[in-house]
């Protein structure tokens, strides 16, 4: 049982803009909650990026479902379903995406674009490394990629994207590293 | 030991050197007598144009031991001069050590000798120290503004902004309408500069695409940065401006809604 909250960061990225593209959302439905963190066409200007973000924004916005695993399928499909020309240039084929739904039950883990799972608590922990069906090359899916769920659900789970992830270490802290500041929104 | 020549620039010679006719100039074997006319010249408030004009068509080399050397005096007219020819001296002398040097010999009037050099190398790294040196109010303003439609503008705010030019950013954008200068602002954590520089482009370019370049930097938790602009709004307009970008938090709103009835119509 998990009563959360339960938090989805995801790596910025070498250079100027590291956050550019980056995206947070929390969505409440019925017993389920979803927090979700994304990046989308982060190579491009931060206009074009950030209207990318706005779109996957108000698509994933609408995700819902009485249980963690309905809302993370309501989640897929929705995704599906967006206009890829919305999603910058290369059309969400860039796009790294990390999810976490929990309920009364437990607490699942889904994502597309990552290559590394990280806990954050005290201190931080590999939460899923190597290879593993959540884990893929960046874009969007042409089928929902596996779900993890932790047997201790962290408060925060943070996501490597698949490429040009920075190195949290060269940071002053994890939430940094992902363009995380305490007491902002979603 | 000799001492300088004596120098009367009422003289014929002198005449006709400052009038820029080197006839009867040897440059490589008079640059003393040069040397000591310029420096006379200069402290008579006479212009030098005319002469630097004529050396470097002649002389290159010997106008730049005048106009830049050791022993070339401080004063407005050689830097005026200097300024004139500064196509050639910049053959001679690479364009960092011209400008400084050209700083140190304008004995305090500088605004000419950075503008002149960030309209030419407005990609320029040594203009960020340049600025220092010269003394700029708002340093970096004028390489910013001569950089604004260069495509070098971008790395110009983040060089600025690592060398603590906050004023001269947040000149920049209000004056350029360029988010980039807050965003360099924010990612050095500048904070309270970039909320100024965010306010004013609020207030003053309804058309600047803000929080995009805000988030690259900083990421999407923008709420609390928000809550510094908002306090530095002036007009009802920029109170709305602000509305429309900062998000769905209702707190923020609250205080956007009460800033706004704070402010008079007009404003």
């Amino acid at each position: 049982m998990t009563t959360g909250p339960h938090r989805a960061l995801i790596l910025g990225s070498p250079g100027r803009y590291p956050f550019n593209g980056h995206l947070r959302l929390a969505v409440h439905s019925g017993g389920a909650r979803l927090h979700l963190a994304a990046v989308v066409a982060p190579g491009c200007e931060p206009p074009v990026a950030h209207a990318a973000t706005v779109a996957l924004q108000a698509q994933l916005a609408d995700a819902e479902g009485s249980g963690r695993f309905d809302l993370l399928r309501s989640a897929w499909e929705l995704l599906a379903g967006i206009d890829p020309s919305l999603l910058g240039p290369a059309r969400g084929g860039d796009l790294a995406l990390l999810m976490v739904a929990w309920d009364d039950d437990g607490l699942g883990v889904a994502g597309t674009g990552l290559d590394a799972l990280h806990a954050l608590g005290a201190q931080v922990e590999p939460l899923l490394e190597g290879a593993h069906p959540l884990f893929g090359i960046r874009g969007v899916p042409a089928n929902p990629p596996g779900l993890f769920t932790p047997h201790e659900p962290p408060a925060v789970v943070v996501g490597s994207p698949a490429t040009g992830a920075l190195d949290p270490l060269a940071h002053p802290s994890w939430p940094l590293a992902c363009g995380y500041r305490a007491g902002g929104a979603a | 030991m000799s001492g300088p020549p004596v120098v009367d620039l009422s003289g014929a010679w002198e005449r006709d050197v400052l009038a820029g006719d080197l006839q009867a100039v040897d440059p490589p074997k008079q640059i003393p007598r040069l040397r000591a006319l310029v420096l006379e010249a200069n402290r008579a408030d006479r212009s030098l144009m005319a002469l630097f004009r004529a050396m470097e068509r002649v002389d290159p080399i010997a106008l730049t031991d005048l106009a830049l050397g050791p022993r070339a005096p401080a004063g407005s007219r050689l830097v005026e001069a200097a300024l004139a020819v500064v196509d050639t001296l910049e053959l001679q002398l690479s364009p960092g050590s011209l400008y400084r040097r050209l700083v140190v010999l304008s004995g305090g009037e500088t605004s000419a000798i950075l503008a002149l050099a960030a309209r030419r190398h407005p990609a320029a790294s040594f203009l960020v120290a340049l600025s220092d040196a010269a003394g700029e109010p708002e340093p970096g303003l004028a390489h910013l503004l001569a950089a604004s439609a260069h495509p070098a503008f971008v790395q110009a705010c983040w060089d600025h902004a690592a060398a603590g030019h906050h004023a001269g950013l947040v000149a920049a954008a209000r004056t350029t309408g360029r988010p980039e200068a807050a965003a360099a602002l924010l990612a050095n954590g500048a904070v309270p500069a970039a909320q100024r520089a965010v306010a004013l482009l609020l207030e003053e370019h309804p058309d600047a695409v803000v929080a995009p370049y805000l988030v690259g930097v900083w990421g999407p938790d923008l709420d609390a940065f928000w809550q510094g602009v908002i306090h530095r709004l002036r007009s009802r307009a920029a109170v709305q401006r602000l509305s429309r970008i900062c998000g769905d938090n209702p707190r923020l709103h609250a205080l956007l809604e009460a800033v706004a009835r704070g402010l008079t119509v007009s404003g």
